[in-house]
C-alpha cells in the first residue's frame, strides 16, 4: 500500500513540476479554493480579533515594554469601541486604495484578503476577486504603499498572490540617479533584479560594480521588468555591502508594504510586457514672461493629480 | 456512518481548519501541521497502512492550497503515518505524554523529510537554516496540539483509549 501511495505522490509531483497548475491538478486546486474562499472569508472575520489577541500573547518578549506604553495610550483611548476602531482603520485603508485607483491609468481591481499563507513555506495571500473580475496569472499586485507581488493562480471568485518576500519572486528594479557631489561623480540610475529571501522579509539585489547607493534610496520597478509596469515603488535601500573582489554591490531592500497589516490589495489589469506608464506624473508648469520695459510676470499653472508615487516638474520660460 | 467515512470527514475538517483558522494563530511565526498529526494519530491507533492512507488524504487536501509541488505533503504525511504505525507495534506501554512526544518527534521527522524532498524537487523556500528553524518551531506547536488531535481521532474511530488503559494499569 505504501508503495502505491509513494508512486502516486511521485507521479503527482512530477506532473506538477512539469506542467505547473495549468492541468487537471490546477483545476482541482481552483475548485478547492472556490469552495473554501467563502469559508475563509467568514472565518477571517471571526478569527481576526482572536488572531490579534493571540499575536499579543505570543509576542510576550515585547509585551512588557509595549504594555507600559500602551497602558498610557489606553487611558486616552478607553472610550473608543473596538469595532469603531476597526471601522476607522478599514475606512482609511479603503480611502487610500481609492486614491490609488483614481491615480492609476490602467483598469484595476481591489480585493479583500481572505486567506494568508496556510503553510510554513508558502508565503501567499488569497483575495476574493478572480477571473470574473478580469484577473489573470502574472498580473501585478500593489498596495497604496508599493508593490506587493504578482498573481500566480486564479479561479472564479478568487486569486492567489505570490508576495515579494517569496524566494521565488523576482522583480526588475532601478536605483535613483545621484547628482555629482564632492568625491562622487554623477551616478546614473542603475537596474538589476531583486528577489525575496528565505530568512528575511527584505529583498536582496546585486548591482554592477561602481553603482553608487545610499541607505534610504527609493527603489522602483525598472523598464526591464516584464511583470511590473515601470516606476512602481518597491522599497528603500536598507543595507549595502561590496561583493568579494569588488565585483559588484549587494544591497538589501526593505519593502514599503507591511504584508501583515494589509487588508486589501489592488490588482492591475495590465497584461505583462505592454509598454507605457500606468501612473500619471504630477506636472507643474511655470511660465515666466518678460515684456519690453522690464516687467516680469510669473504665471504658475499647476496640474495636480493624486498620484502618490511620481512627480515631475517642468519650467517653461519665455520672453522677447 | 462507517469509520472510514467519519475519518474522511475529520480529515476534510482538519484541512479546512488548517487553511482557514491556523494562519491567524501562528506561534513563533509558524503554523502547526494538523494533517501530519492526523496521520500520526491514525497510524498509532490503526497501524501502518491506515496511517499511510490517512496521511496521503490529509496531505493531498492540504496540497490543494499550497504552492509547493503537488503531492509533496501527501508523500511526507503518508511516510510518517506509515512509520509511526510500524514503530507503534514495538511499544509495550503508552504513557499519557506519548501523544505529545509523538507530535514533536513526528513533526520534526516529517518536517525534515519535507525539507529533504523539497530540496530534491527544487523548492527554494525550504533551503538553509531557515527551513530547519521553522520546522523545529512547528514541531513544538505540533506537540502542544497532538493530545487534542489524538483524542479526536480516537473518538472518531471509536477505538479504545489505549493510552489511558495502559496508564491506569501501572
Amino acid at each position: 500500500m505504501l508503495l502505491v501511495i509513494v508512486v502516486t505522490c511521485l507521479t503527482l509531483i512530477t506532473l506538477d513540476s512539469r506542467n505547473g497548475r495549468s492541468g487537471p491538478i490546477g483545476a482541482l486546486g481552483g475548485v478547492a479554493h472556490r469552495i473554501l474562499s467563502p469559508v475563509q472569508g467568514a472565518v477571517d472575520d471571526v478569527t481576526q480579533p482572536v488572531g490579534d489577541w493571540w499575536s499579543g500573547l505570543t509576542d510576550s518578549g515585547h509585551l512588557k515594554r509595549d504594555n507600559r506604553r500602551l497602558l498610557e495610550e489606553n487611558a486616552r483611548l478607553r472610550g473608543k469601541q473596538i469595532q469603531a476602531d476597526a471601522a476607522i482603520k478599514e475606512n482609511s485603508e479603503l480611502k487610500k486604495s481609492l486614491a490609488l485607483q483614481n491615480a492609476l491609468l490602467v483598469k484595476n481591481v481591489t480585493g479583500l484578503i481572505v486567506g494568508r499563507d496556510p503553510g510554513n513555506f508558502d508565503p501567499t495571500l488569497t483575495i476574493d476577486k478572480g477571473s470574473e473580475a478580469g484577473i489573470s496569472v502574472d498580473m501585478p499586485v500593489i498596495a497604496p504603499e508599493g508593490i506587493v507581488g504578482k498573481v500566480i493562480e486564479v479561479w472564479n471568485g478568487g486569486a492567489k498572490v505570490q508576495v515579494l518576500t517569496d524566494p521565488n519572486f523576482a522583480v526588475g528594479v532601478q536605483t535613483p540617479g545621484h547628482a555629482a557631489s564632492p568625491g562622487h561623480p554623477v551616478s546614473p540610475a542603475t537596474t538589476a533584479v531583486a528577489s525575496g529571501q528565505n530568512d528575511s522579509h527584505d529583498l536582496t539585489v546585486q548591482f554592477d560594480a561602481g553603482t553608487r547607493l545610499v541607505k534610504g534610496d527609493p527603489i522602483v520597478t525598472s523598464p526591464q521588468s516584464t511583470i511590473f509596469p515601470v516606476g512602481l515603488p518597491v522599497g528603500t535601500i536598507s543595507g549595502i555591502s561590496n561583493l568579494p573582489g569588488n565585483t559588484g554591490v549587494s544591497a538589501t531592500i526593505t519593502p514599503y508594504v507591511h504584508l501583515g497589516a494589509l487588508q486589501h490589495l489592488t490588482v492591475l489589469l495590465w497584461p505583462s510586457g505592454i509598454p507605457g506608464p500606468v501612473l500619471p506624473t504630477t506636472t507643474t508648469t511655470t511660465t515666466t514672461t518678460t515684456v519690453p520695459g522690464g516687467t516680469t510676470t510669473t504665471n504658475p499653472f499647476t496640474t495636480t493629480t493624486t498620484n502618490p508615487f511620481a512627480t515631475t516638474t517642468t519650467t517653461v520660460t519665455s520672453g522677447p | 456512518m462507517t469509520r472510514a467515512a467519519r475519518l474522511g470527514a475529520l480529515i476534510a475538517l482538519i484541512v479546512v481548519i488548517q487553511v482557514a483558522v491556523f494562519p491567524h494563530l501562528r506561534l513563533f511565526g509558524v503554523v502547526p501541521d494538523l494533517g501530519l498529526l492526523v496521520a500520526l494519530a491514525v497510524g498509532y491507533q490503526e497501524g501502518p497502512e491506515a496511517g499511510a492512507i490517512a496521511g496521503f488524504l490529509a496531505g493531498f487536501g492540504f496540497d490543494l492550497f499550497l504552492e509547493t509541488p503537488f503531492g509533496l505533503d501527501a508523500l511526507t504525511y503518508a511516510i510518517v503515518g506509515y512509520s509511526i504505525g510500524v514503530l507503534e507495534s514495538g511499544l509495550f506501554r503508552s504513557p499519557r505524554w506519548l501523544p505529545s512526544f509523538l507530535g514533536a518527534a513526528g513533526g520534526l521527522a516529517g518536517g525534515l523529510l519535507f525539507i529533504g524532498l523539497g530540496v530534491l524537487v527544487g523548492v527554494d523556500a525550504v533551503k538553509g537554516s531557515h527551513g530547519v528553524i521553522t520546522i523545529s518551531y512547528a514541531a513544538v506547536y505540533d506537540a502542544l496540539l497532538a493530545p487534542f488531535v489524538f483524542f479526536l481521532v480516537r473518538r472518531v474511530l471509536g477505538t479504545d483509549d489505549r493510552v489511558r488503559d495502559a496508564w491506569s494499569t501501572r
